[in-house]
């Protein structure tokens, strides 16, 4: 169905070469067919056909050209311009300038459902990584980088002190008497124990028990681990 | 007589002889590409003469990957919008005074002679309204126009070279043909304007 208002829209595209063949033979057709459409595209070629000739017209005559060409001449050699350039270097830099722009303007042609899927899964990786990273994991080290396991552990390591004891021995009286046959066992088992129980009596019970030992400061008594009977 | 390519190759070497006779191929091209988006024949040569100067600075960077107009047409463009003196003249039709005399030295009888000044003061008067009318659009309009009507080239070629839409190039040219329309009085008055063609331009 012609429709004169919608034809004329393209009424420059087909005088100018603008549409596809097919088309512009259905349009020609409708042109030929309808005494309006025909009168306005006749005389919209006519002014393209005008004007390209008024156009030309415009352009000077023969003679104008030597003159021309000779003031050209003179321009050029009196420019100091040269198309060679100075050295290998900025050929190269300038081919490789010309690589980058290539590079940086290059464009892929991506149909729109790839396009969006790609869009998409770039959007849920972006969220994933932003999930993960909420999470408290602790920043990787350099070895663990390269794929090396490290292991923090906490060990009790025994540290040996050693320990002065002083000890102190009270004997009393009594013990001493219902104790004497156990004291003297214990005079037998200790060599440099002084035999004093029967000479000095019961008064200087203290005084003979702290003979056998030496000075505090000469004791020593080491203690690692254990009870009383590791005591040494 | 040396073809093109050995010319570049010889005119890339820094022949400016070469480079001239390279030029004689494509100066009048250039040179009415000017002189339509200038409007003006002294801007037209001095920026015709530009563009040769640009071409030959930067005739290294020509690497015989399209053909040699198709990179000249590109320096052209890109002086053309450089071009920053925007100046709002009239045309001056000069094509007359030279023209006209020109043909009147070299005819002889005055109906020759009538029939001559007839033919060249229609042409002038048909130059002039087309140059109106390209003066009334703006410069990238204007420019947009004669790469389409001039140089035949098509609306995507454009759009690459101007840095527009498609869009954009159609609107232009469809601004430049209503100024031309507007200007030489098709929609007005098509037979008179017909046969003012036809007598003039269009013999």
């Amino acid at each position: 169905m012609h429709n004169c208002k919608s034809s004329r829209n393209s009424f420059i595209d087909l005088a100018l070469g603008e549409i596809e063949p097919a088309r512009a033979t259905e349009l020609q057709a409708e042109i030929n067919d309808c005494p309006g459409c025909h009168e306005e595209y006749e005389s919209l070629r006519s002014t393209l056909y005008v004007s390209k000739k008024a156009l030309r017209l415009a352009v000077r005559g023969e003679e104008f050209w030597p003159g021309y060409r000779t003031r050209l001449q003179a321009k050029l050699l009196a420019s100091s311009a040269r198309p060679v350039e100075s050295g290998g270097e900025r050929a190269l830099s300038s081919q490789m300038w010309l690589a980058l722009k290539t590079l940086a303007t290059t464009s892929v042609r991506v149909p729109v459902p790839a396009a969006l899927a790609l869009l998409l899964i770039c959007g849920v990786f972006f969220f994933v990584w932003r999930a993960r990273a909420q999470v408290n994991i602790p920043p990787l080290t350099p070895v663990a980088l390269f794929g090396a396991e490290v292991k923090t552990e906490t060990r009790e390591v025994p540290v040996f002190q050693e320990k002065v004891v002083t000890r102190v021995v009270y004997v009393e009286k009594k013990s001493r008497r219902s104790a004497s046959g156990a004291d003297q066992s214990d005079r037998t088992a200790i060599p440099n124990a002084p035999n004093t129980v029967g000479a000095t009596g019961s008064n200087s019970a203290t005084a003979l028990s702290l003979a056998g030992f030496k000075p505090t400061s000469e004791v020593k008594l080491t203690i690692i681990k254990g009870s009383y009977k590791d005591e040494k | 007589m040396y073809s093109e390519d050995e010319l570049i190759r010889q005119a890339q070497a820094g022949d400016k002889e070469a480079f001239c006779l390279l030029a004689q191929a494509y100066e009048r091209r250039i040179y009415s590409l000017a002189l339509h988006y200038s409007r003006e024949r002294y801007d037209a040569e001095d920026l015709s003469q530009e563009v040769w100067l640009k071409a030959f600075a930067a005739l290294s960077m020509f690497r015989f990957e399209s053909s040699f107009y198709t990179w000249l047409r590109r320096i052209t463009i890109n002086c053309f919008l450089n071009h920053r003196r925007a100046k709002s003249y009239r045309w001056h039709s000069q094509t007359s005074e030279s023209a006209s005399s020109e043909d009147l030295a070299i005819t002889n009888d005055a109906g020759s002679q009538a029939r001559v000044l007839e033919s060249t003061l229609q042409n002038q008067l048909v130059v002039e309204k087309v140059m109106q009318a390209l003066a009334a659009v703006t410069p990238q309009q204007r420019l947009v126009f004669l790469l389409k009507h001039q140089e035949g080239m098509t609306y995507e070629e454009i759009s690459k070279e101007l840095g527009c839409s498609t869009g954009t190039v159609k609107k232009s040219v469809s601004r430049t043909i209503a100024k031309l329309r507007e200007e030489l009085g098709v929609n007005e008055e098509p037979e008179s304007y017909m046969s003012c063609a036809a007598a003039g331009i269009l013999r």
